[in-house]
């Protein structure tokens, strides 16, 4: 679906960062019209036959400098784009230990640092998963219960850190616990007993840590309800390293543990150092982190005939050789009693000879994605090759299973790539689209009806992930000070506006469910409750509840659904509604207008003056909106004609929603009758949808 | 100007102005197209405070505001405009997310005259917008 993934594409850019990528256009557009008389110049010597003058060769250097200059300021500013706070994983942290210490009865206090540290954006989303689990773990099987502790000469209260930093290239997250740290020697005894280590060999921390990495091993003896939910280190570790990260761990034994998780701070999917190669007439782009090497071998070095499957030998031993071109569109075309030219590539512990025409210089290369345009598990993007040619960048990977394990099939020719396709295009827009239209413009296409919802929609959506950091901090300074009225005034108006766009997004199940906590909040703020631990475990919940929904809609699967157990909740802890039955519809048509002593007084006052009173009876159809309002609306319109004794239902059981489109008022008026019931009857049917309107006077 | 799906002010009442209220850019620029798309003239205000200066400063024909805003809230609004020498007799219309009918009664309560709910819907917008600026007598 288009939309599905428009959303997931688009993120929160801060203002400043646009200004500067404004300015950088403006340079390359002064760059461009410089080159564009630089060039002129040049044009002008050459057809004169006359040499490069002092002029020109100046100016194309100040161009050659300034286009280099610009070209890595907009790198530098495009990754800085990408990189977000990891704000919302320290609040997320706070919660998790919140509840699990709420769960466990353990005693926790947790220690955030470096909320400021930023990571790539394709990256954050990822690192919440195994850095929450790790926080699990820490209070699960770190953190000792109150009386352990006690027996230990520890403080009852546990401790766990979570440490952000930046490093130059990388981003270190080290979660660390006070408690019992990692038992060694019971993992080594498991290790033994599993066959992975020898007895007696050694087994150094990080040993341990990758037998705990591996599936199924856990030191907990019984599966706890909170972190052993089936998943293990083994997921927290493959999690990390799917961001090309590493978990490393240190540990002392009644002391405590620090698992340090790095992941790359650039994403490194979009922008890589890679070796260009020519072969059947494409060219072909290897990550320089997959090469082995390159070589020239003579023809006699390759052993073995086609279908043998050839060899070629690589420092003490023979590595399978494939023609790159063969290998990837089944095309024999390769000239094999000449000099051949390879790229040893390694993927895991294997190895891969690929036989290419030729090399073309490493370059930076960025990858533009087309996993929809190219179904070929070896191709992972495409790059535009010394700006023009392009070319595909290599799933070494792949490329490698594949060849060696025989997994793929042959590819169809027809699938030939076609360097036609426009690469461009196919590039994600980073921003959304503004197009303001003239008010004219009503008939819009119901195409363009759909864009601009979709634009609209991803609008509210960033505006929900750039408020719900706000809302938790304003929920956890709420917790540290219940009773301030400044912080719940903000996480009030903070919630209801995150109700709002939920409704705007079309979740009105989910804004529900945020109005049902918002509530909580209103009750709070004008002191008809105290805001209590529950209710703030209540609140938090809540936020959680939003971040979740934010995440899944994002990603195009959340289905609107009202949490009914945090409705719930939050109905337990509002004042008890003093028990009014629900006001029932009534039967208006034949039932008579109760007056309160209050309007029975000023009756029998207007009839002594001789003011007329009418007694109106009318049907409506409310439309859109709910008939009890609307028939607010209309008491306000009589009100305006004179004084309103009493309606039926009366207005107290009409705001409580005892209202079918039938109602009686009656009205004391001293204007002509003639004039009310014309001016009425026309005004309400044609704004308030009546059916049935008859003005009687009664007195 | 006058738009085919919006009002024909043709009567000599000339560009009719709104003032809208309310604190969310995103929301407000929404509704301010909205409104716009209805043939209205709008100016914007991001909260109570903002409104009442620009209420003073010049003569709206309707008054279009959120409920829920900081600094001074659409009840206060409501409160102020129907007190305040001068622009007592303005139309109201607030509005809020359809959970929030407490809120809208309290505000009907404090003067407030009519009702949308968020989302909004385009048709019921206009029929609001008609409506409420309906006389109750012919002038």
């Amino acid at each position: 679906m288009a939309d599905k993934s428009e959303q997931s594409e688009s993120m929160l850019v801060r203002s400043e960062n646009l200004d500067q990528l404004l300015l950088l256009a403006g340079e390359v557009i002064i760059v461009s019209s410089n080159l564009g008389l630089a060039s002129r110049n040049a044009r002008g010597l050459f057809e004169r036959s006359a040499k490069v003058d002092r002029e020109t060769s100046d100016m194309l250097k100040d161009l050659a400098d300034s286009t280099s200059d610009i070209s890595s300021k907009l790198h530098k500013l495009v990754q800085a784009i990408r990189t977000v706070e990891l704000k919302d994983l320290g609040f997320r942290a706070r919660r998790t230990i919140r509840d699990l210490a709420r769960r466990t009865g353990k005693r926790v206090r947790l220690e955030v640092s470096g909320e400021d540290t930023v990571v790539d954006k394709s990256i954050v989303d990822k690192l919440y998963d195994p850095v929450i689990h790790q926080l699990r773990n820490a209070v699960d099987h770190g953190i000792e219960d109150m009386g352990t502790r006690g027996r230990n000469g520890k403080n009852e209260e546990g401790v766990v850190h979570l440490r952000m930093y930046n490093g130059d290239r990388d981003t270190f997250i080290e979660i660390e616990d006070d408690g019992q740290g990692v038992d060694f020697e019971a993992l080594r005894r498991k290790a033994v007993a599993a066959g992975v280590v020898e007895e007696g060999a050694v087994f150094s921390e990080q040993d341990a840590l990758a037998f705990m990495c591996l599936p199924g091993i856990s030191t907990a003896k019984e599966v706890s309800e909170l972190s052993g939910r089936g998943v293990g280190m083994d997921v927290v570790h493959s999690r990390v390293a799917e961001l090309g990260g590493t978990v490393s761990l240190r540990s002392t034994p009644g002391k405590g543990s620090t698992f340090t998780f790095t992941v790359p701070l650039v994403s490194a999917v979009n922008i890589m150092d890679a070796l260009v190669v020519e072969a059947g007439g494409t060219m072909y782009a290897f990550p320089i982190a997959a090469v082995l090497s390159t070589m020239s071998v003579p023809a006699a070095q390759v052993r073995g005939a086609m279908d043998k499957g050839r060899m070629v030998k690589y420092l003490d031993g023979y590595v399978p050789l494939m023609d790159l071109d063969e290998l990837l569109f089944g095309r024999q075309n390769a000239c094999w009693d000449k000099d051949v030219s390879l790229v040893i590539v390694e993927h895991k512990e294997d190895r891969l000879a690929l036989r290419v025409d030729s090399f073309v210089n490493p370059q930076k290369l960025v990858i533009i994605p087309i996993d929809d345009v190219l179904d070929i598990p070896e191709i992972a993007g495409a790059t535009l090759l010394g700006g023009r040619r392009l070319g595909y960048i290599m799933d070494v990977a792949a490329v490698v299973d594949n060849a060696l394990h025989k997994k793929s099939a042959r590819l169809d020719l027809a699938a030939e790539p076609r360097p036609t396709a426009e690469p461009a295009a196919a590039a994600p827009s980073p921003l959304p689209h503004h197009e303001e239209k003239p008010a004219q413009s009503t008939a819009k296409s119901a195409a363009e009806a759909k864009d601009e919802q979709v634009v609209e929609s991803r609008e509210f959506l960033m505006e929900i992930e750039r408020l719900l950091p706000s809302l938790n901090q304003a929920l956890f300074a709420l917790e540290a000070d219940s009773s301030s009225e400044a912080h719940m005034n903000s996480s009030f108006r903070l919630m209801h506006t995150i109700k709002g766009n939920f409704m705007m997004i079309g979740l009105p199940k989910g804004g529900e469910t945020i109005h049902s906590l918002e509530s909580v909040l209103d009750a709070a703020r004008s002191r008809r409750i105290e805001l209590g631990a529950e209710a703030m475990d209540l609140l938090l919940d809540g936020a959680s509840y939003m971040e979740e929904a934010l995440r899944a809609k994002m990603a195009g699967v959340w289905e609107d659904k009202a949490r009914e157990d945090l409705i719930a909740r939050s109905a337990g802890l509002l004042p008890a509604k003093t028990e009014e039955t629900p006001a029932k519809i009534q039967d208006v048509a034949n039932g008579e207008i109760v007056l309160s002593h209050e309007a029975a007084f000023r009756l029998n006052i207007h009839r002594k003056r001789r003011v007329p009173s009418y007694r109106c009876y009318l049907e409506f159809d409310s439309g859109k909106q709910p008939p009890y309002l609307v028939a607010c609306m209309i008491y306000r319109r009589f009100c305006e004609l004179g004084d309103v004794l009493g309606t039926l239902p009366a207005l107290n059981d009409i705001e409580k929603g005892a209202m079918d489109g039938k109602m009686k008022l009656l009205l004391v008026t001293a204007l002509d009758q003639d004039l009310i019931a014309k001016a009425l009857e026309s005004l309400l049917r044609e704004h308030y949808g009546a059916k049935a309107f008859e003005l009687i006077r009664v007195g | 100007m006058v738009t085919e799906g919006g009002f024909a002010m043709g009567s000599g009442l000339g560009k009719l102005e709104v003032l809208l209220v309310d604190d969310y850019k995103s929301i407000r620029d929404k509704l301010e197209k909205e409104l716009r798309g209805l043939g209205l003239v709008v100016t914007t205000a991001g909260n109570g405070v903002e409104a009442l200066g620009l209420l003073r400063s010049k003569r709206f024909d309707l008054l279009f505001t959120d409920i829920v805003m900081p600094e001074m809230d659409g009840f206060e609004l409501c409160q102020e405009v129907r007190t305040a020498p001068g622009f007592q007799d303005i139309p109201i219309i607030v509005t809020s997310t359809h959970c929030d009918t407490e809120y809208v009664m309290k505000a009907l309560r404090l003067g407030a005259d009519d009702y949308v709910s968020k989302p909004v819907d385009y048709e019921l917008l206009k029929q609001v917008v008609a409506r409420v600026l309906a006389p109750t007598l012919p002038k």
